[in-house]
């Protein structure tokens, strides 16, 4: 499925789709339009036989009976070469099929044709047909004859001004897995396009070439290329190429396993496909995003991007996209065992792709599916005929795959001593204009030859020198990545209890933002509805309805300022004191600052684990004096603490979930000169071995990755700072006690 | 259809009467709102014999949205209604328990009510 899917899109990129639109309805309009404007019988019939090419990576059967019958026409028409590209054509769709023995007597006319006609082009179009015939049979000696045979004839045919558009030949070439010529040719192609300073040809040009890369494994240039074409495309305003660029380059990253990028490409894509009305591309784009959610095990997002590709799928109508939307979806509920629900997906799937003329492992992949989750539904009967059905196309369909890479290894293997050629002549190139210059300047050279005996001996000295400045270097380049990994080790302890804050805090906040974004859009649509109203003429005009919008309206604004308010008490009230981490001291009411960090402690620790609820005891002294102290550090230093006995009351409740209540008791209070904030909980306490340690860097009780050891460290730094104290208190198997003693003067 | 949105949230009503205008005056969905768990078996048991989508919140006080799904769903079996459940990306412990509860599909917080439209089409 892969490969021809592959070869759709890179179809749809060509120059020649771009002229035609790749929508089917357009490609279809516009078939009509050539049609009509066709002035001869042959010239109708080479119109056909673009649509007949153009069908044959969409839907197989109607390529092959629009072939069928355009070799007829073109027959009586007594028109050599329109009967031999329906013929040649045919056989293609006769080899996807697997149908090998037509595809055969086929190829054989098409040969016979073309000796008849004894253009060398089509003979050598000929020879690169039989190529991958044997190719996708396992022939691979043969299909390695017959390519060599037809790139060596249109090495001869080079002089000639014959070809056609380079980067359809190549297009062609690629269709046929013939990666070297379709390099070759778009080179050439991307060189003419570069000539003629044609950008719009040489951005399409580069989404092809990326494609090639692509497949002959070549990640590194595959980007490039589509990287230069999404640059070039975006100045150009392409929106269509644009588009291209992203989805490709989502499959390659995709392939290659990058799926954030896959994901956000596709994406790109998707918007571009809206705009430029591609539904089609837009489905796939969908669908390719939804797998790399997938791949990424986030089923619930994947499964809603799925969904929404298929209704876009569906109303593109083409089979192929449809199948594709509605076999992601099943891989995802296959992937999260969700086996009722892939049942009627995955066989809604196989009746498109079978609409769709295809036979290849991605059928039999959809089979398999299918099997699989007849099984697990104790449909046993089902799952074994799905089975057999799978097993034998994989049998038939693997080997040609298997050859089609040897095929491709060697190509790209021709490919590359082509390109070492090439090189050879342009150094040699390169190195007789050297000559010349030299003897030009021949004056010059003598004078540098005696500077270069000095500069020898010199240069002797030098090396020994800049060995010792080498290890040097070492050394210090090591020390800075030891200093880098410590500021990285404690950065990392402060993005911990960052996360905390930001798992509370949007926890508050999403409600009333959610409301804020949705009456706001809501409101523009009522706008846009009342002003269409009002321009109606005064007959028509509905005034109870103005009046209606016009109060709906004014709602929703009530309601947004409502929401926006809300969130603003929110965040004025969890993070009054943080403004900037200035590090500069304010006088903080103690009370409130503790309350504020054990509610988010509280819903930080909630965000991740849903399980886990605790009693949250609290004991405030009201007579506590105004403190001047830096919140934002004080706030860190509780924010741990509680974040700590959370994670001990947890510890125990999973262990004896019976009778236990998990409370942890916050207290403030003035005890002479002093302020003591305590946190308490009745976990599983320090053990004495460990108690000697806690306030050392990187030492830590939690499973490795938890926790980065330098909680306690830090808040003990910043008490002290404070010129406070940090005391504990613990008995193993009843709880601790942290308590953070601050001096009331300033 | 029949639609019962359960939410703490008040405004959930005013935000779904205008985005679902069009297909309430078409009389396409006709939208019942509780603000509770509690409130919404009382609406429930009111309208006994209709068929109905339940939409709810899971982050409610009191009653919460999983206990609401596992009383619907084991009081409620003919005809069984269709519950979907709205909860946060990310959330994978309610996800698990509704799933396990019996939840019939899910809803992501912010609301994607152009997805919500075409689940409702496809229903």
């Amino acid at each position: 499925m892969r490969a021809l899917f592959k070869s759709l899109i890179i179809l749809a990129c060509g120059l020649f789709f771009n002229h035609l639109s790749a929508q089917p309805q357009a490609v279809k309009d516009k078939y009509q339009q050539l049609l009509k404007e066709a002035k001869s019988e042959n010239e109708r019939i080479d119109v056909v036989n673009f649509m007949v090419d153009y069908l044959k990576a969409i839907n197989v059967d109607s390529s092959l009976a629009l072939a069928l019958v355009n070799i007829e026409d073109a027959k009586k028409a007594g028109y050599l070469k329109g009967e031999y590209w329906a013929t040649k054509y045919a056989s293609t769709s006769l080899i996807n099929k697997g149908a090998y023995v037509s595809a055969k007597k086929y190829l054989n006319e098409a040969s016979e044709i073309a000796n008849q006609f004894g253009d060398s082009a089509l003979i050598s179009n000929y020879f690169s047909g039989m190529g991958m015939y044997y190719g996708v049979q396992s022939m691979y000696d043969s299909s390695a004859v017959y390519y060599k045979k037809s790139i060596a004839i249109d090495e001869a045919r080079k002089g000639d001004k014959i070809s056609p558009a380079y980067e359809m030949l190549a297009i062609s070439y690629q269709m046929q897995s013939d990666f070297a010529q379709a390099i070759f040719y778009q080179q050439k192609a991307l060189n003419n396009a570069e000539n003629l300073k044609n950008d719009r040809d040489k951005a399409n040009i580069l989404v092809n070439m990326g494609n090639t890369y692509r497949n002959i494994g070549d990640t590194v240039r595959s980007e490039q290329a589509f990287l230069e074409a999404i640059e070039l495309a975006k100045e150009l305003n392409e929106k269509r190429i644009e588009m291209y660029g992203y989805s490709n380059i989502a499959n390659l990253y995709f392939e290659n396993k990058k799926y954030d990028k896959a994901y956000a490409n596709s994406m790109l894509a998707v918007e571009m496909a809206e705009q430029a009305g591609e539904v089609s591309i837009g489905a796939a784009s969908l669908s390719k995003a939804a797998q790399a959610r997938m791949m990424q095990l986030k089923y619930r997002e994947a499964e809603d991007l799925a969904i929404l590709s298929i209704s876009l799928a569906d109303s593109s109508h083409q089979p192929l996209t449809i199948y594709q939307t509605l076999s992601t979806l099943g891989n995802i509920y296959v992937a999260q065992e969700k086996y009722k629900k892939a049942i009627p997906i995955l066989k809604r799937s196989l009746e498109s792709k079978k609409e769709a003329g295809f036979y290849d492992t991605g059928l039999a992949q959809l089979y398999k599916d299918l099997s699989l989750s007849y099984e697990k539904t104790g449909r046993y009967d089902e799952a074994l005929l799905n089975y057999k059905i799978g097993v034998q196309i994989v049998d038939s369909v693997r080997r040609n795959e298997n050859i089609r890479k040897a095929t491709e290894l060697t190509m790209t293997y021709d490919f590359d001593k082509e390109k070492a050629a090439n090189q050879v002549i342009q150094a040699k190139k390169d190195a007789a204009e050297k000559t010349r210059q030299l003897l030009l300047g021949s004056g010059l050279l003598i004078a540098l030859i005696i500077a270069t005996g000095g500069w020898i001996s010199y240069r002797n000295k030098q090396k020994a020198n800049s060995l010792l400045e080498q290890r040097k270097n070492e050394l210090e380049s090591t020390l800075t990545k030891l200093k880098k990994t410590q500021t990285q080790l404690i950065q990392s302890e402060k993005m911990a209890s960052l996360g905390e804050l930001t798992a509370g805090i949007a926890h508050e906040i999403q409600n009333p933002l959610n409301f804020v974004n949705n009456f706001s859009e809501l409101s523009n649509e009522l706008i846009d509805e009342l002003e269409e109203e009002r321009a109606k003429d005064v007959k028509e005009k509905d005034d109870s309805l103005i009046s209606e919008l016009l109060g709906e309206i004014k709602q929703n604004l009530t309601k947004i300022h409502h929401h926006g308010q809300r969130a603003d008490g929110i965040v004025k009230g969890m993070l009054q004191h943080s403004r900037k981490n200035t590090g500069e001291k304010f006088p903080t009411d103690v009370n409130k600052l503790t309350d504020e960090f054990l509610r988010l402690a509280y819903h930080g620790f909630r965000a991740k684990d849903k399980q886990f609820n605790a009693q949250l005891q609290t004991d405030f002294d009201p007579g506590l004096n105004i403190l001047k102290l830096v919140p934002e550090d004080i706030g860190r230093v509780l924010l741990n603490l509680m974040t700590n006995a959370f994670y001990a009351i947890n510890q125990k409740k999973q262990m004896n979930s019976t009778d236990y209540e998990p409370t942890i008791w916050v207290s403030t209070k003035l005890s002479g000169e002093k302020i003591c904030i305590s946190v308490r909980d009745n976990g599983n306490g320090i053990s004495e071995n460990a108690l000697g340690k806690i306030f050392q860097p990187f030492f830590t009780t939690k499973p490795t990755g938890e926790g980065t050891g330098l909680g306690l460290s830090m808040s003990y730094d910043i008490v002290k700072s404070h010129g406070g104290e940090l005391k504990v208190e613990t008995e193993e198997g009843e709880g601790t006690t942290f308590t953070i003693e601050l001096s009331d003067f300033d | 259809m029949k639609i019962l949105v359960v939410d703490d949230e008040q405004d959930v009503k005013a935000l779904f009467e205008q985005r679902f205008r069009k297909e309430i005056r078409s009389g396409e969905h006709n939208f019942v709102f509780a603000f509770s768990g509690k409130a919404a078996l009382e609406t429930l048991s009111e309208m006994e014999h209709e068929a109905v989508l339940i939409l709810s919140d899971i982050n409610m006080p009191g009653m919460s949205g999983l206990e609401l799904l596992d009383t619907i769903k084991k009081n409620y079996q003919k005809p069984p209604p269709v519950v979907m459940m709205i909860t946060a990306y990310g959330d994978e412990e309610n996800y698990n328990t509704a799933t396990r509860l019996g939840a019939d599909d899910f809803l992501t917080k912010p609301l994607d009510f152009k997805l919500l439209k075409t689940k409702l089409m496809t229903l």
